[in-house]
């Protein structure tokens, strides 16, 4: 049954393959989405028997192929530094993890792909979307089920590679060149850094460790498998000759950098944020593929919780960019800027909460806030398209002129301002401070982790409130053009797609319910199976206590966040009426002085925010994409003089390097070789 | 096991071994064959096209079946197989000669990589009228060049093949050049016949000081240490200078800036890649010492990769930009050769493919863009994928294969390139990387000026790719995949190589 994952992967794939063939757009869209649903519906059967089968053990099934394998020659000293067999598989791990996330994957990819039906009719890349999308589902199906770093990493550089591809899909306009290749080339940098990480950890683990004393008898090289999720390894890893602190922070950061860079997390924010003139539906694929660096960290996690200190440092960089990424969205007018910081910021709450210890809540996280990220998208774009502009505080009257689409707001808002209970999950996992090998985060980290953490989340609850009052209560904004007659509902494909995103939320958020545990006794119990029972690191379970402060917490920061938020958005809708010299809104002088206080201190707070958004991290970021005009400009101004003596400096240097080669191959000055 | 290798027949009959003979003379049989064929008419110049294409399919055809044979083979990619071929041939010298035709694994890689990328530029010979004749007369004599190095195992031969290209390519050059020809031809004439030189002189220290009696390179030369440095300078300044690596790439980048079409990827893909597998098979293979220096090798990678890919981000000539690009994979060809490891080196040889495909796939795109547009330098160039988006296609398969993009050529040869070099130079190992994510983005950019932005009202009568230009490229692209995917096809055939190249006692 469990080969049945390989046709998870492929089918999506198959579809891609097949749309060529199809005579018209339509079609081919329609088949690349048939293919998906079968891979939906093959990934709920591999569940389903998971379920049956392997409730609890957590142990997984590998189907492998080889993909290389040599055998180093024993004649060299090669076989002291690398394995003596060289090589590495493809295939499909189902673990109860890589079950759960293929199912949600081919499901937010069939809500991705049904947003492109509804959005890019008529659009001359109608079919190319399609296919594209259809890959990137492919090989984000293949990163999940991967069964080693290997895998991984050649899964990512192959996402790196269609979302480029994806990115382009309105080559021609001069605005989404330079924020494309930005993209392409930090991603491609992660990659980079994921390979100088295998490549690391063959040179230094490889031919170190005792393979003999790893469970399940895979032998060949350290990324063929995830050896590193194994406690054994674990162990054997804490003991072996070349491991030292210095190689496992190192390895930390190598295989860190892509996980942060891939879940676009501070400081490697910059590259997604800036894609916002990119079609909708592309935005939600890239978005749904910012879940590769959770699912990245999650795998390579034995390594983070073995090293000291390196979980307290992603606990406090996910904190503080959850802080970042929430205070951004609150200082945003622009829907689709906010969709794609709030997907950022909910992943940063997992990282927190991974960095504390908090596996399965970590991952329940990613799994909850995905189709929510998603939902948002979904109304973002029927509100946008309608409102014809993605200011927010020039819509308004959605509950009353898009009922549906008010309603897809209105549960996106409730559940990420806090119903969905992940800030309560964040909070909790850094109350409960406990690492899956009995460590724990520092006093002090704790104190830090867990105040950002709070703070993230009211400026979470706040800023959702503000979506949902400017949005959705009032009218819209009297501008020049605008006809509020023609604000009516979204077309019956992105009502649908908007249902489904909603329902998948709230069963999401059902199956993470903390506290819940099994009853009944004998055969006719039924197990706690909430999805920290279900998915959880090596043999350890992580229940998500039932914490009364973090929930108190949780719950009066959806309070105070939805009516601060509510606040914010109406002063601001008040101060822009005022400019415009509209009718006021009726209120009491008391009020009216209060509420012009509060929103003065929120613009300037926000104001703040944006302009260092605007002013500092953005242009960093653009001048990534950039530079390459600035360098080749720079390089032309330059006069032949300067080019020749810039070579004849480099030609000085080879031939001391040549110098030193020399003394070398005499003995006279010491070089490393093999 | 196949026919035309040597097999035991029931009747005791043993079949001469000829696949690399064939493989390597079918190129000239046709070439002679297009010789003395007229080419008044266009129906004759046709046929004449026809025999050329003919020429390079039989030499791709049984440079497949010789790469298959080996390939299958568990001890496959060692020399002294079942293809080897070894007759005698001027025997009454007082240092004999023999007929000796081996491959070892990245032998057998770039056979098939010269022989496709010839496949596909005598398909692209096709668009051209002009002086019919003595481009494909050229091109296959040419081609019996290149592939006579990689198989040639006695000096002598290897000298003769080595010499060979001097007079075609110094034709094809003045001929069918553009711009400087007469300056680019000149440069590479002295460039080759100076690395010729340099080669005739290590051939006969190798035959005088290390008491062979012969020809041979079958046999390890036993040279005391000064001759073995000399030996070994001597034969890297020769192939560094056929590699084209910094600071001596500028005969080369002339010789692809100023030729058109075909040859602009001829040159590209192959002539450099001779002089590495020079540098491999020979500075490598025969001189142990050479792994003292490695460091001298490291440091030429990196400086190969920077300043190189520096200067792209400068070109503003198309065909320079992308002769740069493949400049800076000749540094991580460099890396591999610095890293001196089993892994290295055949990572080494993954990425000499993978750039040999991404060049050649490159320039011919880059001549369909001046053919279309009269224009190469890129400045004067942009939205062309209004009009020709099977080309922008094309071309984004090239710069893909050039990044390492997983699941085409170049990626598995970087995994290996970099796992086997970094344990002897793990801080050049990182900057030669940074040095793939510069070519990335100056290739990626280059793209996005020549084929995205408004559409260019110059350019509103470009036609896209027709059936022919998809043939070929289609042809490049579909080999960069297959390398990309099934890079397992021949793993054991290069290590086998490159063990050999390392380790020549142990290898086999």
């Amino acid at each position: 049954m469990y080969n049945a994952a390989w046709v998870v992967v492929l089918l999506p794939l198959a579809g891609a393959i097949f749309s060529f063939v199809a005579e018209t757009a339509r079609r081919a869209a329609q088949l690349c989405m048939a293919f998906v649903a079968g891979s939906l519906i093959v990934a709920l059967i591999v569940l389903g028997d998971r379920f049956a089968h392997h409730t609890l053990s957590g142990l997984p099934n590998v189907s492998a192929l080889s993909y290389f394998s040599v055998t180093l020659p024993s004649t060299g000293t090669e076989t002291s530094i690398f394995p003596s067999t060289f090589g590495a598989v493809v295939g499909v791990r189902v673990d109860n993890l890589s079950a759960s996330f293929m199912v949600l994957i081919a499901f937010l990819f069939l809500l991705v792909q049904g947003l492109g039906m509804g959005m890019l009719r008529g659009d001359a890349a109608h079919r190319r979307f399609f296919w594209l999308s259809s890959v990137l589902a492919s090989a984000m199906l293949g990163l999940v089920a991967s069964p080693g770093l290997f895998q991984d990493w050649m899964a990512l550089g192959a996402m790196t590679a269609i979302t480029l591809l994806l990115l382009l899909h309105r080559w021609h306009r001069e605005e989404t060149a330079a924020p494309a290749r930005t993209a392409f080339l930090t991603l491609l940098g992660a990659d980079l850094s994921l390979l100088i990480g295998l490549v690391f950890l063959v040179y230094r683990l490889g031919g170190a460790i005792s393979l003999s004393t790893v469970p399940g008898g895979f032998t060949a090289a350290p990324f063929d498998d995830y050896r590193i999720l194994d406690p054994i390894w674990q162990n054997t890893l804490s003991g072996a000759p070349h491991t030292s602190y210095q190689t496992l922070t190192i390895l930390c950061l190598l295989l860190g950098v892509p996980v942060l860079i891939r879940a676009a997390q501070i400081p490697f924010t910059g590259w997604f944020l800036g894609l916002r003139e990119a079609p909708l539906p592309v935005l939600a694929a890239v978005s749904v593929s910012l879940l590769g660096g959770v699912l990245l960290l999650a795998r390579v996690y034995t390594l983070f919780l073995s090293t000291l200190h390196a979980l307290s440092v992603v606990a406090v960089i996910g904190a503080a960019g959850a802080v970042v990424l929430s205070a951004a969205c609150l200082a945003s007018r622009d829907i689709y800027r906010i969709a794609l910081l709030s997907v950022a910021a909910q992943l940063a709450l997992a990282i927190t909460a991974m960095g504390a210890g908090g596996y399965s809540t970590g991952l329940l996280i990613a799994f909850v806030s995905s189709p929510l990220g998603l939902l948002l998208m979904v109304a973002a774009g029927g509100a946008g398209r309608a409102y014809r502009t993605r200011d927010i505080h020039l819509m308004g009257g959605v509950w009353r002129r898009m009922p549906r689409t008010g309603l897809a707001l209105t549960i996106w808002a409730l559940l990420t301002g806090g119903l969905d209970l992940v800030g309560y999950d964040a909070v909790s996992a850094i109350f409960h401070n406990r690492f899956p090998n009995a460590g724990h985060l520092a006093g002090w980290v704790q104190g830090l982790a867990g105040g950002l953490a709070m703070l993230a989340v009211l400026l979470t609850a706040m800023y959702a409130g503000r979506v949902l009052i400017a949005v959705c209560a009032g009218g819209p904004a009297p501008r020049r053009g605008g006809v509020v007659e023609r604000i009516t509902e979204a077309g019956p494909e992105l009502r649908r797609v908007a249902l489904l995103g909603a329902a998948a939320s709230v069963v999401a958020v059902l199956i993470g319910l903390p506290g819940v545990s099994g009853f009944g006794s004998g055969r006719s119990r039924v197990p706690g199976l909430t999805f920290t029972h279900w998915v959880f690191y090596g043999g350890i379970k992580q229940d998500i206590p039932f914490v009364p402060l973090a929930l108190v917490i949780a719950l009066a920061a959806l309070a105070a966040g939805l009516a601060g938020g509510g606040l914010v958005a109406r002063l601001r809708w008040a101060g822009l009426r005022a400019r415009l010299h509209l009718p006021q809104i009726s209120a009491t002088p008391a009020l009216r002085r209060a509420g012009l206080v509060a929103a003065r201190l929120a613009g300037a707070v926000s104001g703040e925010l944006a302009a260092l958004d605007h002013g500092l991290v953005e242009p960093l970021y653009d001048a990534s994409g950039e530079g390459l005009e600035t360098a080749a400009w720079s390089l032309g101004r330059l006069r032949g003089r300067r080019l020749g003596i810039g070579l004849a400096a480099m030609l000085a240097v080879v031939l001391i390097l040549v110098g030193l080669s020399v003394l070398a191959a005499s003995g006279h000055f010491p070089v490393r070789t093999t | 096991m196949s026919f035309l290798a040597q097999t035991t027949t029931t009747t005791g009959v043993n079949f001469p071994t000829i696949v690399f003979t064939l493989a390597v003379w079918s190129a000239t049989v046709f070439a002679l064959i297009a010789l003395a064929m007229p080419d008044q008419t266009p129906e004759q110049r046709a046929r004449i096209k026809a025999v050329a294409t003919s020429g390079a399919g039989a030499a791709l055809f049984f440079s497949i079946w010789a790469t298959q044979t080996q390939a299958a083979n568990a001890a496959g990619g060692a020399p002294g197989g079942e293809l080897l071929e070894q007759h005698s041939w001027l025997s009454s010298f007082p240092f004999p000669s023999t007929y000796h035709l081996d491959a070892d694994g990245l032998g057998l890689g770039l056979l098939l990589l010269v022989s496709v990328v010839f496949f596909c530029a005598s398909l692209a010979a096709w668009r051209n009228d002009r002086r019919v004749k003595l481009l494909s007369f050229c091109m296959l004599i040419l081609e019996t060049a290149f592939l006579g190095v990689l198989v040639a195992y006695d000096w002598l031969l290897f000298l003769f093949f080595w010499s060979l290209p001097v007079a075609p390519v110094y034709l094809l050059v003045r001929g069918f050049g553009r711009g400087h020809r007469a300056r680019a031809a000149s440069r590479y004439a002295i460039a080759s016949l100076l690395t010729t030189a340099l080669l005739i002189l290590v051939a006969g220290l190798i035959t005088v000081q290390g008491n062979l009696r012969a020809f041979d390179m079958g046999t390890l030369p036993t040279l005391p240490g000064t001759g073995q440095a000399v030996c070994f300078w001597l034969t890297a300044a020769a192939f560094l200078l056929a590699m084209a690596v910094v600071p001596v790439h500028s005969a080369l980048l002339d010789l692809e800036e100023d030729s058109t079409g075909a040859l602009a990827a001829v040159f590209g893909a192959v002539l450099p890649t001779m002089g590495a597998y020079g540098l491999l098979h020979v500075t490598l293979g025969f001189f142990p010492i050479a792994v003292n220096y490695s460091l001298f090798f490291a440091a030429l990678a990196v400086v190969t990769v920077l300043w190189s890919g520096v200067m792209a981000l400068r070109a503003d000539d198309l065909r320079r930009l992308i002769g740069h690009a493949g400049n800076v994979l000749m540094g991580l060809v460099l890396l591999g050769v610095a890293g001196h490891t089993t892994i290295s080196l055949t990572g080494a040889t993954y990425i000499l493919i993978a750039r040999g495909l991404a060049v050649a796939l490159l320039m011919l795109a880059a001549s369909a863009i001046q053919e279309r547009t009269r224009r190469i330098r890129i400045s004067q160039l942009g939205g062309l994928a209004w009009q020709a988006p099977h080309l922008a296609a094309f071309w984004g398969v090239g710069i893909l294969t050039a990044s390492g993009i997983p699941l085409l050529g170049g990626f598995f040869g970087e995994l290996l390139l970099f796992t086997g070099a970094f344990p002897a130079h793990r801080w050049t190992t990182v900057v030669v990387l940074g040095g793939t994510l510069l070519l990335a983005g100056v290739l990626l950019w280059t793209a996005q000026r020549v084929f995205a932005g408004a559409e260019h009202e110059g350019f509103s009568r470009v036609r896209d790719l027709g059936v022919l230009e998809i043939t070929y490229l289609g042809i490049l692209a579909a080999v960069s995949l297959f390398f990309g995917i099934l890079p397992a096809h021949f793993d054991t055939l290069f290590m086998n190589g490159a063990t050999n190249i390392l380790y020549p006692l142990s290898a086999g």
